[in-house]
């Protein structure tokens, strides 16, 4: 194992010194400062904003701005700024007095207390509340500090370098058109780049898979790439990406864009399920095979789906001790489980417990209670599409069971205008389909573009399309193709959401991290105040309006409200994203051109 | 009698609920999406009592009244914080301007301080100053939780038995024998005898249908809003020279706007890079602090404007019969519908028109008696 992990030594760049609070770290270069910290056991990277609880890092991912850390003057996110040498990385775990005493009181609801509305006793609350949310302060950046702003132009804009990003560029630059590809991490290849599983149902490994894509589209000059850069949305006048590491605002202008963003592993719903040591599956993935981290010696890994067992399966054969624990009985799993160890079926109820970190975990199923040691825990119960760019261009997403809020699309893989899609985002699950997607994608896109004689491929990808739909039974994506058609959406009930791993509200189970909101606040609010529409739960509690916008909280909420209610969850629907997806600081916008 | 108000936004759910506590009989209430989904949610949730007007500024001063004593009623706080406004003044002209309306002000209780350079920069020292005069400051100013003041309006209201009809359009007033009779909506014909219109931006579609057409046009206004960050700037700042507000929420976010030219009309509610880089270049040389600040929303509204930038409600007495308007706030509907509510519902039973009321009549447009409300911030 050792050998392993020291093959990945290359990857992480050159060894560097910093301090954290004080003391002096190790790290490397290409190391997110999460990373290095994790590594040496320190795994609390801050409080969060209103019940000021130990918070670390849930996923690696750069939009997912859960925990920051103080660097120097400026607040960024550890898991997104690389350790360099010298720096020094501060983080305050106090908490004030008052929210002390009143922690107990703490919740969606403590402004709306009667007693608080007094106006006497609200006049003197205010000036409290203001102060006591646990919010970066701002220090000035010196205003020799610029941020760049560069404008690009390309025939197609591809959002997400994975198997179907890849695919649709390298599709497009064949008939001529130039693509940009724009991928937030710092390599190509999305989920590929860090699962070193084959692809599913094939002999395919995925590392071959990739570097015959890059080395296919390296030969092709047709096209460009961005990496480490975060396609933040469409402005109703051009379209903008963001790169930290470069302080770069890219102004993109493009006749077409193909979304490829993928799945987001949504966190799991369970009591503490906010401590430190909580990983999405992504993230444990790239933690291990590309950071070279070794999670602990003892992990939970919460979902019975394929993905659950690959990842289990992964953290398996790097000798660490992995319990598989999920909604589905023991016989109704598919796999073969004598290749990870234990698993636990038929769970209702999870309660992780630590000081500050995960130390250990209660988990109730139907024939009994376990209480186990573990040092991390992984989500992956549920893979949604990650659609908040879609969401944010106001696609219409359509909820089906099992697979989660859908863009709706049609055959062709268009959503509108010139926005088509590919690959996870369409909630697709295997990477063959990502394939043709992304080529039914890229040829579409050409064809509005005014390429000739398309048509003729266009048709035979759907052919090839149709019958690997047939073969791996993903029947629901007909009805995804027929609600682009038929605006009617036929209603059925509440579901159980796959998450879910608590037996009644708990306020010690959240669902948004950002703003500290909890299964209990959102029980209130559908069983007291009466709200089931997510907009309106959203008005009273503030879910999805924190600095992640909804991107981990959304489409759990959704659920939860559904099975809270009994609603179908297209009646809950979703809230808007705005523009920008992704954050953008204003030195770096202040670069731009105005009027 | 039966009642259809059209629009669930705040002009609608304080009507309603203005009429229902009056005990007005069965009141409807309809709207096209959830409630408050209009323009209403999407306020910069801030509240003053300071316009160049007499009649705007004492309709606001009894207004935002009426809002501080509905925070005992409701079962949401409306999280009322009187931080002041801050207009930062860069000519000689509105110095002048401001000094003679202060007095007007005075005279109303609401009286405002004029700020020298060098006090506003003890006061704020976070201000870049370099091309600012003087300042002038409205304590009796503040901002609300614009959310929880529309659901607060809307528990009352259901409480008291209004019926809402939600995601319920409705297309055309039928009108009989100059009286109004139905209200056809996406779910149906509804019997009526008044139909009163708040349905804000979306009005006009409405009215002229039937003939009637008030000097009125939807403005769209986009707004910025950075992370959440320790609160430090308490008024609401607007730089008289770039046209940019901004200002610190409760919960910590940096929120404002800047005039920026954009078409009148029902345009889509998005917003643009350019607003948003002209924002950013106002508000970062003005306050230097928020260079290190990251955007991290942006959204849309409208502004129903009228001719005098100031709300019309009531009627004229030339429409049918039982058709009431209260819309055309021009960017001040939360300041001014808490009240516009009560005086409304009380002229929908009574007929009595509160003094108040009467400068904001439909019929100040044919008799030329305008507002002339300068005043807009945004």
């Amino acid at each position: 194992m050792d050998a392993f992990f020291h093959s990945l030594q290359g990857r992480r760049g050159d060894r560097v010194y910093f301090s954290f609070r004080d003391v002096t770290m190790e790290g490397y270069s290409l190391e997110p400062i999460s990373v290095a910290l994790y590594y040496k056991g320190l795994k609390a990277l801050g409080r969060s904003k209103k019940l000021y609880r130990i918070r670390g890092f849930y996923s690696l991912d750069p939009q997912d701005r859960i925990v920051l850390v103080k660097v120097g003057d400026e607040y960024v996110n550890p898991c997104e700024r690389l350790c360099q040498e010298g720096i020094k990385v501060h983080v305050d775990y106090s908490t004030p007095l008052l929210v002390r005493f009143l922690s107990s009181l703490l919740n969606g609801y403590f402004q709306h207390r009667k007693l608080l509305r007094k106006k006497i006793l609200w006049n003197l609350a205010v000036n409290k509340i203001k102060q006591l949310a646990n919010h970066p302060k701002l220090e000035c950046v010196k205003t020799t500090i610029y941020g760049k702003v560069r404008e690009i132009e390309s025939d197609i804009i591809v959002v997400g370098g994975g198997v179907a990003g890849l695919t649709a560029a390298y599709t497009a630059s064949k008939l001529g058109l130039k693509s940009l590809i724009i991928d937030k991490s710092r390599e190509l290849g999305g989920r590929m780049g860090y699962d070193q599983m084959n692809v599913p149902g094939t002999l395919i490994s995925r590392e071959n898979l990739l570097r015959d894509l890059l080395s296919r589209i390296s030969q092709t000059k047709n096209v460009s790439i961005l990496t480490s850069t975060v396609f933040t949305g469409f402005f109703e006048d051009h379209s903008t990406a963001y790169s930290e590491q470069d302080k770069t605002l890219y102004i993109l202008k493009a006749k077409a864009f193909i979304i490829a963003t993928g799945m987001i592993d949504l966190p799991c719903i369970f009591r503490n399920n906010d401590l430190p040591g909580v990983f999405s599956g992504s993230t444990a993935l790239e933690m291990i095979n590309w950071y070279g981290v070794k999670l602990g010696e003892r992990g939970l890994v919460i979902g019975s789906s394929q993905n659950s067992f690959r990842i289990a399966e992964q953290l398996k054969r790097l000798g660490i001790n992995i319990i598989l624990a999920g909604h589905l009985k023991r016989e109704d799993i598919g796999f073969d489980l004598s290749r990870i160890g234990e698993y636990i079926g038929n769970v209702r109820e999870i309660e992780a417990a630590g000081k500050t970190f995960v130390e250990k975990v209660k988990i109730i199923h139907d024939s009994g209670v376990d209480k186990l040691r573990v040092d991390f825990i992984v989500c992956s119960a549920f893979s949604n599409p990650d659609v908040g760019i879609l969401n944010q261009l106001n696609v219409k997403m359509r909820y089906i069971d099992g697979v989660g809020f859908i863009p709706v699309h049609d055959q062709y893989m268009h959503v509108k205008g010139n926005v088509f899609i590919a690959g996870g985002v369409t909630g697709s699950p295997y990477s063959i389909l990502h394939m043709v997607e992304g080529e039914i994608a890229a040829l579409s896109a050409a064809q509005m573009l005014g390429v000739k004689n398309v048509e003729p491929l266009i048709e035979e990808k759907l052919k090839e399309y149709q019958t690997y739909l047939d073969k791996m039974n993903v029947a629901w994506k007909n009805e995804i193709f027929e609600s682009s058609i038929d605006k009617s959406v036929k209603i059925d009930s509440s579901i159980y959401p796959p998450t879910l791993f608590i037996e009644k509200p708990r306020r010690d189970a959240f669902i948004c991290f950002c703003e500290d909101i909890t299964t209990e606040d959102i029980s209130k609010t559908v069983y007291e105040k009466g709200f089931t529409m997510l907009e309106l739960v959203k008005r009273s509690l503030g879910i999805c309006t924190g600095r992640c916008q909804g991107r981990l909280c959304m489409i759990n909420a959704a659920l939860y409200v559904s099975h809270l209610s009994g609603l179908d969850p297209n009646i809950i629907g979703l809230t808007r994203v705005r523009a920008p997806t992704t954050s953008i600081p204003l030195y770096v916008l202040a670069g731009g051109q105005g009027k | 009698m039966k009642i259809a108000v059209v629009g669930g936004g705040i002009s609608g759910l304080s009507v309603a609920y203005n009429l229902a506590v009056r005990n007005a009989g069965e009141i409807h209430l309809f709207e096209k999406n959830w409630i408050m989904y209009g323009s209403s949610t999407r306020s910069g949730a801030r509240f003053r009592v300071h316009f160049w007007t007499r009649e705007n500024s004492r309709f606001a001063i009894e207004s935002i009244k009426t809002l501080e004593k509905l925070s005992s009623k409701i079962e949401w706080n409306p999280i009322i914080y009187r931080g002041g406004y801050l207009w930062l003044l860069t000519d000689e002209q509105q110095i002048e301007r401001f000094k003679e309306t202060n007095k007007m002000w005075s005279d109303l209780g609401v009286p405002g301080v004029l700020f020298e350079q060098d006090r506003i920069k003890e006061r704020y020292p976070y201000l870049n100053l370099d091309d600012v005069l003087g300042g002038f400051y409205g304590p009796q100013d503040g901002s609300f939780h614009h959310d929880y003041v529309c659901l607060g309006y809307y528990s009352l209201a259901k409480d008291l038995g209004v019926v809402f009809h939600e995601l319920t359009t409705v297309n055309e007033i039928v009108v009989e024998n100059n009286r109004v009779k139905q209200v056809k909506t996406s779910n149906g014909l509804i019997d009526v005898d008044v139909v009163v219109l708040t349905s804000g931006a979306w009005t006009n579609n409405l009215l002229n249908a039937i003939g009637i057409v008030l000097p009125t046009e939807p403005l769209r206004k986009e707004v910025c809003l950075t992370e959440p960050y320790h609160h430090f700037i308490d008024p609401l700042i607007i730089d008289m020279g770039s046209g940019a507000y901004v200002g610190q929420t409760l919960k910590g976010e940096i929120l404002g706007s800047i005039d920026y030219p954009t078409p009148p009309g029902l345009i889509d509610l998005e917003t643009r890079l350019g607003f948003v880089i002209s924002w950013v270049k106002a508000v970062t040389r003005r306050i230097p602090i928020l260079r290190n600040a990251r955007l991290m929303r942006t959204w849309a509204g409208y502004y129903m404007m009228s001719a005098d930038s100031s709300h019309i409600m009531g009627r004229d007495p030339e429409w049918p019969e039982g058709l009431y308007v209260a819309y055309g706030y021009s960017g001040h509907g939360f300041m001014m519908a808490p009240l516009v509510g009560e005086l409304l519902a009380e002229h929908i039973l009574t007929g009595r028109i509160d003094e108040l009321m009467e400068p904001f009549l439909p019929t100040r447009f044919k008799e030329n008696k305008l507002i002339q409300e300068k005043l807009v911030i945004g």
